[in-house]
């Protein structure tokens, strides 16, 4: 993974892009556990969901491209 | 609602924390708050030496701006820094490509800028305005950070951003996993609180020959004008989708619709008085809706007490619909029958508006009930001339410093004039008005406060060699400041913060300037009188202004309603309710002028009403076209009345409205034509003597001085 991308000249950590891309993600998987009431079922469900951002931004770093 | 609130009743563990913190002689839930503020400050401090952020303080300027003891607001208050931060740097980066070379020319694009942002920000409800404020603020800091190096602006922009979205995702992280406070509570006591004060005023109204006084009026209004935005803050949250918010919204638009109601009912009881004993029948029907109006169950207590309620509310409303009672209004040849006749409409209008709100809450408590119609409406008062004053007051502060800042050559003038620009537009968003002109003392005395713990901080911090160390320096600080600054005092932990951020200016490297720090608290107490000079000077939003303003606005709202250009039923509604609250809520309701005005926005809401009914049933078809041809006059008589002193002659308006009637009244005797157009037609008659009742009762004039 290259630790840095070119926005107009500025470097900036493509974690940030990673970020974002698990940001949306987690939007999408959150509205569908909103959808099934799935949350309730979690001890801490905030906990949970934050969880699941670091799950999904974990999953998209590794998987991002080495490009 | 109900259902909420039986959710929200179980004690939490942050409630037992609290009870025991409480025990030891702290205020637990304020400890809690700032024990939370404190650990987003460490986080925010982690994250920025983390990524090794240039500058570190914007981050954590942005902390105690978000930082808020519910998650809905916190929500709310991220997505606005975030979106203006986001939309202010792009702005700058446009004007440093345009106007880099010619700094006055940059200074005035960008006090224009400033302008429109403050502009839009007293348009919006909430903190929506926080955006536009947030916006002004970051366009300020990256173009004078620029300067003329044109070349650092994408790298300003950038830095700024993520700065920004560092405290954000901290304070998210902290402030919504660890004991999350939902608006919900909020919610639920507003609701309870407007819903209880708006029944008094029904009872009151009905019960009572007494009026309304307009402290009551003005209550109600207030609980009202608050649910929207709390509304908007739940949903934020993301805790659950479904329809429960619009179907809180829908009850809150039938809520404001009884309170309305029950101020037309109050009038037409008041008139009443003069005319001696009422009818039998009239009598009858009054007592039995007091009746109907005490020990109105909760929806989510008793459901079923509450359906049977409604069905009663809608059987009665139904009896005086086939009475001759409220034709009386229209055919009656004395005052007496007439004021009777206009009793018995508002008494089933009443009844009307109280069986749908209690539908509304039976469909908030039970979600497997279908919901109810819902349209959309702007919750807003539109006072451009509020708002070309709002975006007036940081703009010519922020150029009156940049002024003094180019011509004096000093150094440190940017930091002032960005300062002093970026508080005038971003403090009216987050405060409230009663609290600005205080506002600048408390950001006086917090910078006063931050610069000697800043001072302190600076001769510990060079012997600390670790992170933990740091932190172990700066948390407790952070927390003491939040602990001690709660309430109306959040001026103060903002002013204290700041000094903070921008003297210490944390870093990797441990290095910190003694300079650096004089220079800033010397730039910064600068600043206060700069702000209070704004808010008290330019254009004040004083007792004078708002009297003004709530004069203007219903005399405005008049106008509207009369030549239909108001938007829908609720909308005119709700704003009304917005003009008494924001307006009316810091005035001195004791004082009769100041009382007479909330009770004119309230009177005007009601005659608008009625108007809109009538355009509508004029655009329709439904009016007989000779009656529809007088609606005409009708609108100029009163937007007439409505700017009239009292005392003044309204003969003429007055003959317009009973002209309308009687043709009215004319057309109803033997009507041959479809039920419809009969039915619009007594509506009309209705809405006719109505007009009259509230002009003769001098409700909707204006009194000697105000303005119109």
């Amino acid at each position: 993974m290259r630790h840095e991308i070119s926005v107009l000249g500025v470097y900036a950590p493509s974690l940030v892009l990673c970020a974002i891309i698990a940001a949306a993600l987690w939007f999408l998987v959150d509205y569908l556990m909103l959808k099934l009431s799935a949350w309730q079922l979690f001890w801490h469900p905030p906990l949970a969901r934050l969880a699941l951002y670091f799950v999904l931004f974990g999953a998209v770093s590794a998987l991002y491209p080495d490009f | 609602m109900n259902e909420i609130a039986a959710r929200g009743s179980d004690i939490s563990s942050e409630d037992r924390i609290a009870g025991a913190l409480g025990s030891i002689g702290l205020d637990g839930s304020q400890a809690i708050y700032a024990f939370k503020v404190m650990l987003a400050g460490g986080l925010t401090m982690f994250l920025a030496f983390l990524v090794d952020l240039p500058y570190t303080y914007w981050a954590l300027l942005t902390l105690p701006l978000v930082v808020t003891e519910q998650s809905g607001t916190t929500v709310w208050r991220s997505a606005a820094r975030v979106g203006g931060t986001l939309t202010g740097a792009i702005v700058a980066l446009a004007f440093v490509a345009l106007f880099a070379q010619n700094g006055l020319v940059m200074i005035l694009c960008l006090a224009l800028w400033i302008f429109g942002c403050g502009y839009n920000a007293r348009t919006q409800t909430g903190l929506d305005g926080y955006a536009y404020g947030t916006a002004g603020l970051t366009a300020l800091v990256v173009a004078i950070d620029t300067g003329p190096n044109a070349d650092m602006a994408f790298s300003y922009a950038y830095w700024r951003s993520t700065e920004t979205i560092i405290a954000v995702i901290a304070s998210f992280i902290v402030l919504l996993t660890i004991f999350p406070r939902s608006v919900r509570n909020e919610v639920v006591d507003g609701f309870e609180t407007a819903r209880s004060k708006v029944f008094d005023l029904v009872r009151d109204a009905v019960a009572r020959d007494e009026e309304q006084t307009a402290e009551a009026r003005l209550g109600a209004a207030t609980a009202l004008r608050g649910l929207f935005t709390l509304i908007r803050a739940q949903k934020l949250e993301r805790n659950h989708l479904g329809p429960e918010f619009t179907r809180v919204r829908t009850a809150t638009a039938r809520l404001n619709a009884l309170y309305i109601d029950s101020g037309a009912l109050s009038v037409v009881v008041a008139r009443t008085r003069g005319h001696g004993d009422l009818a039998e029948d009239v009598r009858r029907a009054r007592s039995r809706f007091a009746e109907l109006v005490e020990d109105i169950p909760s929806a989510r207590e008793d459901p079923e007490a509450v359906k049977q309620r409604v069905e009663e509310l809608r059987r009665y409303t139904g009896e005086l619909e086939r009475s001759e009672g409220m034709r009386k209004a229209a055919l009656g040849e004395d005052a007496k029958t007439r004021i009777e006749g206009l009793l018995v409409y508002r008494l089933r209008e009443n009844a009307s508006a109280l069986a749908s709100y209690l539908e509304a809450a039976l469909a908030v408590a039970d979600p497997t009930r279908s919901a109810l119609p819902d349209r959309s409406f702007s919750t807003r008062y539109p006072d451009l001339s509020a708002a070309v004053q709002r975006g007036l007051r940081p703009a010519a502060a922020f150029l009156a410093m940049a002024l003094f800042w180019i011509f004096s050559a000093w150094s440190n003038g940017s930091i002032l004039a960005l300062i002093t620009g970026a508080l005038s537009l971003l403090i009216p968003t987050i405060l409230p008005r009663a609290a600005l002109s205080k506002a600048g003392i408390k950001i006086f005395l917090g910078f006063v406060s931050g610069g000697t713990i800043a001072f302190m901080m600076m001769m510990v911090l060079p012997s600390v060699t670790s992170f933990g160390g740091f932190l172990a320096v700066f948390m407790p600080v952070i927390f003491v400041i939040f602990y001690l600054c709660k309430g109306a005092n959040r001026a103060l932990a903002i002013g204290s913060t700041i000094m903070i951020a921008i003297a210490l200016q944390p870093a990797n490297d441990q290095s910190y300037d003694a300079l650096r720090l004089f220079n800033s608290v010397l730039t910064l107490t600068i600043m206060p009188a700069a702000f209070i000079s704004a808010m008290l000077v330019v254009l004040p939003e004083d007792t004078t202004w708002l009297r003004r303003h709530l004069g203007r606005a219903g005399t405005n709202l008049m106008r509207s309603a009369a030549y239909n250009r108001t938007e829908n039923e609720e909308t005119l509604l709700a704003q009304a309710i917005d003009v008494t609250a924001d307006y009316g809520g810091d005035l001195q309701i004791k004082e009769p002028g100041d009382a007479h005005l909330v009770s004119r926005a309230k009177a005007i809401a009601h005659a608008g009403r009625e108007m809109l009914t009538v355009n509508r049933m004029r655009r329709t078809g439904h009016l007989p076209d000779d009656i529809s041809a007088l609606v005409p006059k009708v609108r100029e008589a009163i937007v007439a009345a409505t700017k009239r002193r009292i005392g003044e002659d309204t003969s003429g308006e007055l003959a317009v409205f009973e002209n309308a009637r009687r043709s009215a009244g004319e057309r109803l005797s033997g009507f041959e034509g479809p039920s419809v157009e009969r039915t619009a037609t007594l509506r009309f008659a209705l809405a006719m003597e109505q007009l009259a009742t509230l002009v003769v009762e001098e409700r909707i004039g204006l009194m000697k001085g105000q303005s119109r």
